[in-house]
This record gives C-alpha cells, sequence and structure tokens, in this order.
C-alpha cells in the first residue's frame, strides 16, 4: 500500500540523505585485536577515513550550513516529489518532502525539540528512536560526530556489488540500531546501505544503493540514490547542493500547529506541576471559628 | 507464474509451510495435464483455494462482460442490490438524474436493451458483495454527453423508460490525483441535519490538502453540534494514511492505533496522532457494501476503539492492497501481498465491518423514509447520546 508505505519513507528520507554525503573508508581492522578493541579501532579509523573521502576537515568544519534539493521518483505508482533540506553546523533541520495529490510533509530540529509535521495527521513532536534517528541526520557532515552517534563498527566480510568490490561494515548507533554499510575498496565509497528506520507507522527495513559520485565545491556527494522499501522501490536524486546560504524563513522557523502543540504540552506540564505542588502543601487548619 | 507470485509477496512465508508446497505438487500435476483453458484455469484455482484466503483468485477474461467501460460522466443515481435488483438508494445532488423524475426507492430494469437482474447474478455469483456494486455503478457512468435509456420500475410495478445525457460531476473541491491515479471529481458535503446534527460526506480518501482542511474546519465551526454523522457509504477508500488523519479528530490521547498490515518484510501500524481539540461528542459512521478499503479501516478502528457507532450495511471486505497480473493464458490473477487486522485483531478481508446496526436495501423503506440509514443513526442520537458518551468515550 504505497499511500501507507510514504509516510514512513518520508520519515526515513533525511536519514537516507545523509548518506549521500561522500563516506568514505578502505581499511580493514587489524588482525590480532580483541573483538572489543576492534571495535572502538575501526570505528575511530572509519571517522578519520571518511572525513578524508568527503573532502579537508578544516574546509568542512568552515561551512556554516547546506541546502539541497532533489527529486524524488516513485515510478510504480507514477508519482514524482520535490524534496529539499536545511541543515546548520549548529545543528538546527528542516527537511520537507512534496508530493502532488498528497501534501507537504515536513520534520526539523530546532534546538531540543523535534517535530514533525503533515498534512494529513498534523504536528507531532518526535521523541526516543524517531527523535534519535532525526537528530544523527541533521549533522552537516555525519563524519565530523561519527563517535558522538555511533558506539561501534565491526567488519562483516566482502560482496560485489553489482562491478564494485565492497568491504561490508555493520554500524551500531549509541541507541542501540545497527546499520550494515557496503564502502568499496577502490575508491572507499559507501555503495550500499542497509538498515531499518523508525517511523510512526513501525519499524521498516530499507537497502539502498548509492551510484554517480561528483564533487561540489571539493565535497564528495553521491547524486543518485535508489531506494528499495518492501516492494516500493524509489529513485532520490539530487539537483543542487548549495553551500552557506542564506536561511528562509521556513528554514529557520518552527510551523505554527507545532508551536501551538509545544505550547500547550508546555503549559499542561506546569499545570500538572502546580496542582502536584498544591496536593503536597498541608491543608491550612481550621480554626475553631470555622466550625 | 501463479506460484512464483505467492512465493515471493505472501506477507507471511511461514505459514504456507509444508502444506503450500504439497498443494503446489499436487495442482501442478492437474495444470500440465489440463488440455483445455477450463482445466486450467481449475487447477490454478484449486491451488489458491488451497490458501483459503480472499483476494487470491482467477479471473476469467470474460468476467467482466457486462461491465460498462466506466467514464468521468455519470447519470448521478446510486444503486444497490436488493433481491437480486438494482434498488435506486440515492440520487446525486446536481446531477442529470435529478431532474429525471427518477426516485430514490424505484427499481432499475434495464439500461438499453440490457436487463440487470442476470447481469447481477453473475456478478455476485461468488459471494463477491463489491463486483455488483463496481458493475451498476459502470452502468450510470460513461463519456460526458452519451444518452443512455434506463427502464425504470416504480412502487406499484409499472415500468418506464428515461432518457439521461451523462454529465461530469462537477464536484464541490478540485478533481484530485496522485500518482497514476485520477484526475477524481472530489464530492465534499457538509450540512447540518435535523436536530442540528453535523452530517460530512467525502466520496474518496484522496485529495488530503482540500479534505483534511475541510474536515477540520468544519469540526471547529460546528463544535456545538450534537453529534457527528459521517456518511462513507459508496466510499471505496484511497490513501490509507487518511484513515489515521481523520481518526486523529475524533479520538482523545495518544497511544491509540486502528491496526497493523503485515507485509512481508515488515508491520505498518495504523497509527493515530491525536490533535489538539478533537471532536468530544457522539460519532455515527454510515457505511454500505461500496465502502471499502481505507473506509473499513477507519470504521472498524474507531468501533473497536468505542469512538463511533456504525450504521447501514456490512462492508466490502476488501481491506488488503492487491495486485492484478495477466497470465499468458489472458486470465488475470488476483492476489494480496498484505495481511491486515484492526486493533481488536479483527480481519476485515472477505468479512467487511459489521455495522452495530444493520439497516438491509428495503426500497419500500427508502421510498418511505428517503435514508433510512440516516434516519437510523439520528435516532441513536436522539436516544442514547448521554449513557453513550459515559459508557464508550
Amino acid at each position: 500500500m504505497l499511500q501507507l508505505l510514504m509516510r514512513s519513507s518520508v520519515h526515513a528520507l533525511v536519514l537516507l540523505l545523509t548518506l549521500m554525503v561522500g563516506t568514505a573508508t578502505s581499511q580493514d581492522p587489524a588482525e590480532g585485536e580483541t573483538s572489543g578493541e576492534i571495535q572502538e579501532n575501526v570505528l575511530d579509523q572509519l571517522q578519520v577515513k571518511m572525513i578524508a573521502g568527503i573532502g579537508d576537515k578544516a574546509a568542512l568544519e568552515k561551512i556554516k550550513n547546506r541546502r539541497v534539493i532533489s527529486v524524488v521518483l516513485i515510478p510504480g505508482a507514477g508519482i514524482e516529489a520535490k524534496h529539499f533540506s536545511f541543515i546548520s553546523a549548529a545543528g538546527e533541520m528542516v527537511e520537507s518532502l512534496f508530493i502532488e495529490g498528497y501534501g507537504d510533509f515536513r520534520q526539523g530540529i530546532h534546538g531540543d525539540l523535534a517535530w514533525s509535521h503533515d498534512p494529513i495527521n498534523g504536528p507531532a513532536i518526535l521523541s526516543g528512536a524517531m527523535e534519535d534517528q532525526l537528530r544523527r541526520g541533521s549533522r552537516i557532515f555525519t563524519p565530523l560526530y561519527f563517535m558522538k552517534d555511533y558506539a561501534s563498527a565491526t567488519a562483516a566480510g566482502e560482496e560485489m556489488i553489482g562491478e564494485v568490490d565492497c568491504n561490508i561494515f555493520i554500524f551500531n548507533t549509541k541507541t542501540d540500531t545497527e546499520e550494515k554499510y557496503w564502502i568499496s575498496k577502490d575508491a572507499s565509497r559507501v555503495i550500499q546501505v542497509s538498515l531499518t528506520a523508525d517511523s510512526p507507522m513501525g519499524k521498516i527495513p530499507m537497502r539502498m544503493q548509492l551510484t554517480d559520485y561528483k564533487q561540489v565545491e571539493q565535497i564528495w556527494y553521491a547524486h543518485t540514490m535508489d531506494i528499495q522499501q518492501g516492494t516500493q522501490k524509489m529513485q532520490m536524486t539530487i539537483q543542487e547542493v548549495q553551500h552557506d546560504v542564506e536561511p528562509k524563513e521556513d528554514e529557520l522557523t518552527i510551523p505554527a500547529e507545532v508551536q501551538e502543540l509545544v505550547d500547550r504540552k508546555k503549559s499542561a506540564k506546569e499545570e500538572g506541576e502546580k496542582k502536584e505542588e498544591e496536593a503536597k502543601e498541608p491543608a491550612p487548619e481550621k480554626k475553631e471559628s470555622d466550625r | 507464474m501463479v506460484c512464483d507470485r505467492i512465493d515471493t509477496t505472501f506477507w507471511d512465508p511461514d505459514a504456507l509451510g509444508e502444506k503450500w508446497a504439497q498443494s503446489k505438487d499436487k495442482h501442478r500435476a492437474s495444470l500440465e495435464a489440463a488440455s483445455t483453458a477450463n482445466e486450467a484455469r481449475k487447477a490454478m484455482h484449486g491451488l489458491l483455494s488451497d490458501l483459503n484466503l480472499s483476494h487470491f483468485g482467477i479471473i476469467p477474461g470474460s468476467a467482466s462482460e457486462g461491465l460498462g467501460e466506466g467514464g468521468s460522466a455519470e447519470t448521478g443515481v446510486v444503486l444497490r442490490v436488493a433481491d437480486g435488483r438494482a434498488v435506486v438508494v440515492r440520487i446525486e445532488g446536481d446531477s442529470p438524474a435529478q431532474h429525471s423524475g427518477i426516485l430514490a426507492g424505484e427499481i432499475v430494469v434495464a439500461v438499453g436493451e440490457k436487463q440487470l437482474e442476470p447481469l447481477i447474478e453473475r456478478w455476485a455469483a461468488d459471494g463477491n458483495k463489491y463486483l455488483p456494486v463496481q458493475g451498476m455503478a459502470s452502468t450510470m457512468q460513461g463519456s460526458a454527453g452519451d444518452t443512455r435509456t434506463y427502464t425504470i420500475e416504480d412502487a406499484d410495478g409499472n415500468l418506464r423508460d428515461v432518457e439521461i445525457t451523462l454529465e461530469t460531476p462537477n464536484g464541490t473541491g478540485k478533481p484530485v490525483k496522485f500518482g497514476h491515479i485520477g484526475p477524481i471529481p472530489l464530492r465534499l458535503e457538509k450540512k447540518l441535519v435535523e436536530g442540528g446534527y453535523l452530517y460530512m460526506r467525502f466520496n474518496m480518501f484522496l485529495g488530503p490538502m482540500q479534505v483534511m482542511p475541510w474536515f477540520q474546519k468544519a469540526l471547529k465551526e460546528h463544535v456545538d453540534a450534537p453529534g457527528l454523522i459521517l456518511d462513507l457509504r459508496g466510499n471505496p477508500g484511497g490513501l490509507g494514511l487518511m484513515a489515521c488523519g481523520i481518526a486523529g479528530w475524533l479520538i482523545e490521547g495518544d497511544g491509540f492505533e486502528l491496526g497493523v498490515m503485515q507485509f512481508r518484510d515488515t508491520k505498518m501500524k495504523f497509527v493515530v496522532n491525536p490533535r489538539l481539540d478533537p471532536w468530544k461528542k457522539p460519532v455515527a459512521i454510515l457505511v454500505d457494501e461500496g465502502s471499502a478499503s481505507t473506509t473499513e479501516i477507519l470504521a472498524q478502528g474507531l468501533q473497536d476503539l468505542g469512538v463511533a457507532r456504525i450504521f447501514g450495511r456490512t462492508t466490502a471486505g476488501a481491506a488488503l492492497p492487491s495486485m492484478i497480473v495477466r497470465l499468458p493464458c489472458g486470465d488475470l490473477m488476483q492476489y494480496a501481498i498484505a495481511g491486515y487486522h484492526s486493533r481488536s485483531g479483527k480481519r476485515l478481508e472477505g468479512a467487511g465491518v459489521l455495522p452495530d446496526e444493520v439497516i438491509p436495501v428495503d426500497p419500500g423503506k427508502i421510498r418511505d423514509e428517503g435514508d433510512p440509514i440516516l434516519n437510523a443513526a439520528l435516532r441513536w442520537f436522539e436516544g442514547s447520546t448521554g449513557v453513550w458518551e459515559e459508557t464508550s468515550r
């Protein structure tokens, strides 16, 4: 049921878009180390390699924000959707997937708030696994935050993906989820990823293949991603990557309906705390004259 | 090809098990021995019957016989079956039929030279409730400007011919489109009925950018109405997510879901996102055998949650996403790619949503009352609102 799958896809897209930023590694874990040491060392090595694979670390750290404009095709359903994401180095993020006849599905991170908004279900505040996933997706360059977001990475064999010889690595996030990466041996690029995305509808296994790597201002981006989600196939193609842009108003502000939800929840919480305090206070003793 | 489709798409491979393997062996032998199309069809039908599930079948190429070509224009006559006959249950407002003199409760006997009763019998032969609805609808659809002659039987059994020129309905919203679907005229109807109750009807779960704001606005505007009637009769469904969206306005509190759809590699929960200031008054949902898919998911979910009382007739029982492919022999194979069960564990497929109050198609009652299903909902509102509010919500 395409219409149902779309919601889960929307929530996973920002995570997938992050994957399109070139990630690279080629070194196998050192032999003879204990499995615990291997995990720690591989993760560390991967971070260094992946940063180098994208571009110069100092140059990456200078970029204040990034806007990516893409097209998402779902050929089986005749759907073409517009997608954009805005991510700042400070961790603010807004993502939008606009599907004609379906509407504008948005999600974002603003400070402590992770939110989503769509024309069917309205506003929601994200928490738990969905918030964690969105925060991982809100990194302007994932490898810079690698040690913060992942607990371990282990080598898990080799495999040919099409004509590309790959090493396989299993990444474990700090919230105990697992992602599997196929990294090309020659060019040190992510060729395939398999993960389970969290969505309001449940856990969604997905597999993505990344191709068409091109540099934008010295930074490598995979410009095409083919996504397989159950029986549904999607293709996401980057049309434009912009660095250090002037943010638009809707890239900085929380949608009004989300803000109203936040305000109401805050009021309800304060009201609850007030009542709790009042309940704790001993009742004033009744005077003789009151009786 | 039949086996391959099931093997690669069935949502619960473990459930297929050894019995399925044995069934394949058994029917493969019959298929290889078949010397006619009928024998081959029988073998394939036998194989799929062994699954003991709806939405799996071989549809002979001739099954569509009698179905019209369809089209965007229509008469505005809505038909349902009673005693094997096509009963007019509704005349759409602002339609060609409204000015034709055809009345609700009358019988459509023939379209041109084509008698409807034998066709209805054929469409309903395998117990399918939905095919007669679709078949009868197709006799009322075609190209704009087509003129058709309908033979109508009145309350006294008198026959008369009525000529109608088909028109494309204007709808009340913009035509909606989603991928390969549409454009389809969207009908949005909102009114206050007797007793000040809010009545809302939309013809498909499509066009969320129009339907959802319209629904939200109506609830806010009529917050003082003592009850809501959601008329989903004849609504064939559409975007599954819209069931969750509509439910979000009718349910208070977090953590509710309407049901679960089981695909081969994942489960999709129909989770309801609660909205600010939801509707808190009683809700009546009107359904019939033309209500399918998303409509059934919404109605069953709200019935399970005790949020709505359902009036009308058992729905189509067609909630699963299914695919239809043409086989090399020209027949069509239908197969479902997911299972669905509601919050209460009820499987809708083939069974449909059973209303709390069943109101059969009764031409006499339709002539007397106009809309017996709507009237039943109104009687419930008037009779038991307070008690229901306390016990069910």
